[in-house]
């Protein structure tokens, strides 16, 4: 009855909360070539859509796919996005290969211990976080399943107006 | 006694930190972010012997809380029971953290990695049952020095203590305690080099028996990085010191080593990594070699595995269990895109323990004697537990709404038995696995999952050939709702689970965003699951599966 009570308890959460608007917290962490990147800088060229991957996860990559098309539309919009790989010690070294074969521009981000990733709740990859200008946790994102890429770009458009007003 | 070391240690670090903060700032600009994870599980495992009831529900919720440069974070746990490993019921994580500038200071629980962790990788993985996570405090600091600021430096202290169980012996608890460093500078921009040096008192238990150590491990990095190469080289070198008890009659200080280097080239639309390892932690005759030898790999040293990792059911299957004690090899990974619609993806890799053994005793007792050579690279004779594989897939996108993508697998995995050759496991398997994604009504999506694998399996003491087929079909809806459909078939007639057919269907529904509830419902047919070339057997299992995921960010 007890495990019943929980389950209820957070499907009703899941439903009615699950878009309250909190805020994540501002992060440093290294590119591919080693330079310091923080989100603070970030947000001050626009929203910034913050992708956490890994190279052996292939929705991820899929949704990587999506949104690097998205960004080449919107990048001059002020819309910014920037993918963070969460792969550890076994798969790091593949990571630059990776994005170089596929001719990615977007900025790509080192969390090897997953710190940044689990401060914003993080359980497992694709997981997203769209950061507005002012810093706030604007959406998040679990999952990824084909024909996202519709409500990515609606998310996105709706993301730079709030930002203009 | 260092539960409560932690606590004091963390509750002083909290009040001196808020203390000076609240002072220093007294605007507070407070943030909270949730997130839970609810696991409910009501069925059968099976297995040749017996069929037995399953049940499992865990509940862990996990918020952190943002005021200025400080972060808070508490984990509950509730497990009733957990699906494997050890029930654990109430606060199961607590941290503080302080963060300014180039300062950051953690008490409490946390994880950790020192370079490509031959000294020191701290994870967990829920599904093996696997946490290496420490309790106690972290510093860490990096800064930009120079008039460009183009000379960098990363430090971290960390001190702390561990429980660890052991994954295969739930029973097992071995107990750690650490003060570990770390560093890396960057003198120029193609250059890092940095060190660790770790120290750790421990209770390993053996049955009844707990041997006490005390190991050191000192290890050097370099990395180069210029254009599209990148290189990264580590060596760690251990020292252990066992405590005389009635398995180890006189104290022993044997050394052992480890060794990580990459190599990558990178232009438009092209990779190529190079993985080299050569890990000797604890070389050891066949017969000494124990999950529970004091002289192993800690189980907090966790270095790269050097062998692909695969996100398909059959390709996963069969998978190598990577010994850091003694095992040398190389993995070469190329990506290549040689047009926008069609990507390729390569790979090869060749691992096995360093030496052969022979009994030299003429007599009936058994003395192991290794042969000597030079074991810089692996052998793929059979006498030095081989495991090798070649993999190659092609992604091609028709357009944008229709991908497909089609794969070769090739594996051999030996596990030598030197008292008995002609028992040795050996498995050979051959997998073709087959995608293809389809999106219409810009919504609505389909996508199709085909393996057909061929397996030899030499311990099958009837047919050792066999094959299995898996196909999955699944329809989504954007942006909520996806149902698949999983079945799979082999002809093997010594299957742990004693069957030959497993069906399941699933149901997955995201409320928002980032609420997800999945549903499923039938068989599975379990094996062999690894994380980090850590690996435990997972029984098949028929039943029903709940999992609730929420992020209240």
């Amino acid at each position: 009855m007890k495990k019943l009570f929980i389950s209820v308890l957070f499907l009703f959460f899941s439903a009615v909360y699950g878009n309250i608007n909190a805020q994540g917290y501002d992060f440093d962490l290294n590119d591919l070539e080693g330079n310091s990147v923080k989100l603070s800088e970030l947000t001050k060229t626009g929203p910034v859509f913050v992708q956490f991957w890994a190279t052996w996860c292939v929705p991820c990559k899929e949704e990587m796919k999506v949104l690097n098309e998205l960004w080449n539309k919107y990048k001059d919009s002020g819309f910014v996005f920037v993918a963070v790989t969460i792969d550890d010690q076994k798969s790091v070294s593949k990571v630059k290969p990776f994005i170089e074969s596929k001719s990615y521009k977007f900025p790509v981000l080192f969390d090897t211990d997953k710190n940044v990733f689990s401060n914003f709740g993080g359980q497992d990859p694709p997981f997203s976080v769209f950061v507005d200008r002012t810093g706030n946790v604007y959406k998040t994102y679990s999952g990824y399943m084909q024909g996202d890429d519709a409500k990515l770009e609606g998310d996105i458009k709706e993301a730079l107006k709030i930002g203009k007003n | 006694m260092r539960k409560i070391t932690g606590a004091v240690l963390f509750l002083f670090v909290f009040c001196i930190s808020f203390s000076v903060s609240i002072m220093a700032q007294p605007k507070l600009n407070i943030k909270v972010s949730a997130s839970n994870l609810l696991r409910y599980g009501n069925g059968v495992e099976n297995s040749v012997t017996a069929d037995v009831t399953k049940k499992y529900f865990e509940e862990l919720g996990d918020v952190r809380l943002f005021v200025n440069d400080f972060t808070a974070g508490v984990r509950y746990e509730y497990d009733d029971p957990i699906e494997f490993g050890k029930s654990r019921k109430g606060i199961t994580r607590r941290f503080l953290e302080f963060k300014k500038d180039d300062f950051n200071v953690r008490a409490g629980n946390f994880y950790d990695i020192f370079a490509s962790g031959l000294t020191l990788n701290a994870f967990e993985s829920r599904p093996l049952g696997w946490n290496t996570e420490f309790d106690g405090a972290k510093i860490n600091y990096k800064h930009s020095f120079g008039k460009k600021g183009n000379i960098k430096f990363n430090g971290t202290l960390i001190a702390g203590g561990m429980d660890f169980v052991d994954i295969n012996d739930t029973s097992r608890t071995e107990t750690y305690s650490v003060r570990a460093g770390n560093f890396s500078i960057s003198p120029v921009k193609y250059i890092t080099l940095g060190g660790s040096y770790l120290y750790t008192d421990g209770k390993i238990p053996t049955g009844n028996l707990i041997t006490d150590i005390s190991a050191e491990i000192f290890e050097g990095n370099l990395g180069l990085n210029y254009k599209g190469f990148s290189l990264l080289f580590s060596y760690a070198n251990k020292v252990t010191i066992s405590q005389p008890n009635a398995i180890f009659t006189q104290s022993k200080a044997p050394r052992g080593d480890g060794a990580y280097g990459s190599i990558s080239y990178t232009t438009e639309g092209f990779g190529i990594t190079v993985d080299y390892k050569n890990y000797r932690f604890n070389l050891t005759t066949p017969d000494q070699r124990s999950a529970t030898d004091p002289f192993k790999a800690l189980p907090f040293q966790n270095a790269p595995s050097c062998i692909k990792v695969y996100s398909t059911t059959l390709l996963s299957r069969f998978p190598h269990n990577v010994d850091f004690n003694d095992e040398v090899g190389f993995q070469t990974d190329i990506f290549w895109s040689p047009t926008p619609k069609l990507s390729i993806n390569a790979n090869a890799s060749l691992t096995s323990r360093h030496y052969e053994y022979f009994d030299a005793d003429t007599t009936t007792l058994t003395r192991y004697e290794r042969i000597d050579r030079s074991a810089f690279l692996p052998s793929a004779d059979n006498k030095f537990s081989p495991y090798w594989e070649l993999f190659l897939e092609a992604e091609y996108y028709f357009n944008k709404n229709l991908k497909t993508k089609l794969g070769v697998s090739r594996k051999t995995n030996v596990l030598y038995s030197i008292i008995n050759p002609d028992a040795s496991d050996i498995i050979r398997t051959f997998t073709i696995p087959l995608e293809v994604q389809y999106t219409f009504s810009k919504i609505y999506g389909i996508k199709l999952n085909a393996e057909f694998q061929e397996a030899y399996n030499s311990l099958r003491a009837g047919d050792k050939n066999f094959w299995s087929q898996l196909t999955s079909l699944s329809i989504s809806r954007s942006p909520n709702l996806i149902i698949s459909g999983t079945a799979e078939f082999t002809n093997d007639e010594e299957d742990p689970s004693g069957k030959k057919r497993w069906i399941k269907g699933e149901v997955s529904y995201k409320f928002t965003s980032a609420n997800i509830i999945m549903l499923s419902y039938g068989a599975e047919r379990g094996g062999i699951q690894c994380t980090s070339g850590i690996c435990r057997y997972v029984n098949p299992f028929n039943g029903f599966r709940l999992t609730l995921i929420n992020n209240f960010n």
